[in-house]
């Protein structure tokens, strides 16, 4: 995924993960795993993502389904970069 | 998990419940960026509201609320029913234990209490567009500050009230056997027994002096 650690570092940052940024691959669960992950750091993390890749993220796209894994979240980056 | 090992165990005749007390600014900025969440509308509703009847929670307990003076705010999505925020201007009667809260100052301290989201809506937009609204409306009644009591095993509600800025006022719990509770907290009174529900201890919950109230999101952080 071409976009894996880019996203990886965004979550980071908004999440304040610092080391446990290492142990996140494609497959790493996010939402239930992360508890500094809840619906408020939702919003920041699509804002930061956003900004981050200049993609407009609607409010019926965020989604539990997108936030589940870190290739999950990619994959939906990857999408809106891709038109 | 606790609590329900408890009741399982002893049939119904054992119960635990440990609650964190706190209290959270009242914000004066929306919680979302601009433009996000127009699609969830909030509505305060009142007792005879028909939405009622689709809320997960017991008819009785939800009139209840309403005759104490309570205030709902309740979520739609396109119409449908995704969530609400309950609101007490004054003190609260507890109906999961016997207790009541008593947010101090009058009049500049709310206290709020079950909020709930419909599961498909859980991490999306619905818990801050609730939540823009209840400071709205606090605000317009003057209020700095709200009260809460969040249970000690939800690390979710703990973590999203940590990000509203919340502050801990103490903790409470609360041991029943068969009808008897036995209340230990870290704040006045610290002990009591009751043996029937019109016996309960009064948590008095006091937010005069408490910090600079924030203003914008970076110094909502600072409170954290």
């Amino acid at each position: 995924m071409q976009y894996l650690e880019e996203v990886k570092n965004v979550l980071s940052d908004v999440l304040s993960l610092w080391e446990r940024k290492n142990s996140l691959n494609e497959n790493s669960a996010l939402l239930g795993s992360l508890p500094e992950l809840d619906s408020m750091a939702v919003v920041n993390v699509i804002t930061a993502l956003e900004e981050r890749f200049g993609i407009l993220v609607d409010d019926d796209e965020i989604s539990a389904e997108a936030f589940e894994t870190l290739g999950n979240l990619t994959h939906f980056v990857e999408q809106k970069l891709a038109g | 998990m606790l609590n329900r090992l408890l009741v399982a165990v002893s049939k119904g005749t054992l119960r635990l419940y440990k609650y964190n007390l706190m209290a959270q600014p009242v914000a004066k900025t929306s919680l979302l960026p601009p433009g996000r969440g127009k699609k969830i509308e909030i509505r305060l509703i009142h007792e005879h509201d028909e939405i009622t009847r689709q809320f997960p929670r017991p008819a009785a307990a939800i009139q209840a609320r309403f005759k104490l003076g309570a205030k709902c705010l309740v979520a739609f999505k396109d119409g449908q029913f995704i969530g609400f925020l309950w609101l007490s201007l004054g003190s609260y009667q507890e109906d999961e234990v016997r207790v009541r809260y008593i947010p101090l100052p009058a009049g500049r301290t709310a206290w709020d209490f079950d909020v709930y989201v419909a599961p498909d809506f859980r991490f999306g937009l619905t818990f801050p567009r609730l939540w823009d609204e209840a400071n709205r409306l606090l605000m317009e009644n003057n209020i700095l500050w709200s009260c809460s009591r969040i249970s000690a095993f939800n690390s979710g509600s703990l973590g999203a009230h940590a990000r509203l800025g919340s502050v801990s006022l103490g903790s409470a719990i609360f041991f029943y056997v068969s009808r008897w509770q036995i209340t230990l907290a870290s704040i006045s009174p610290y002990f009591h027994l009751s043996s029937h529900s019109g016996s309960f201890p009064e948590f008095r919950l006091n937010t005069q002096g408490f910090g600079k109230i924030p203003s914008t999101p970076q110094d909502k952080s600072t409170t954290e």
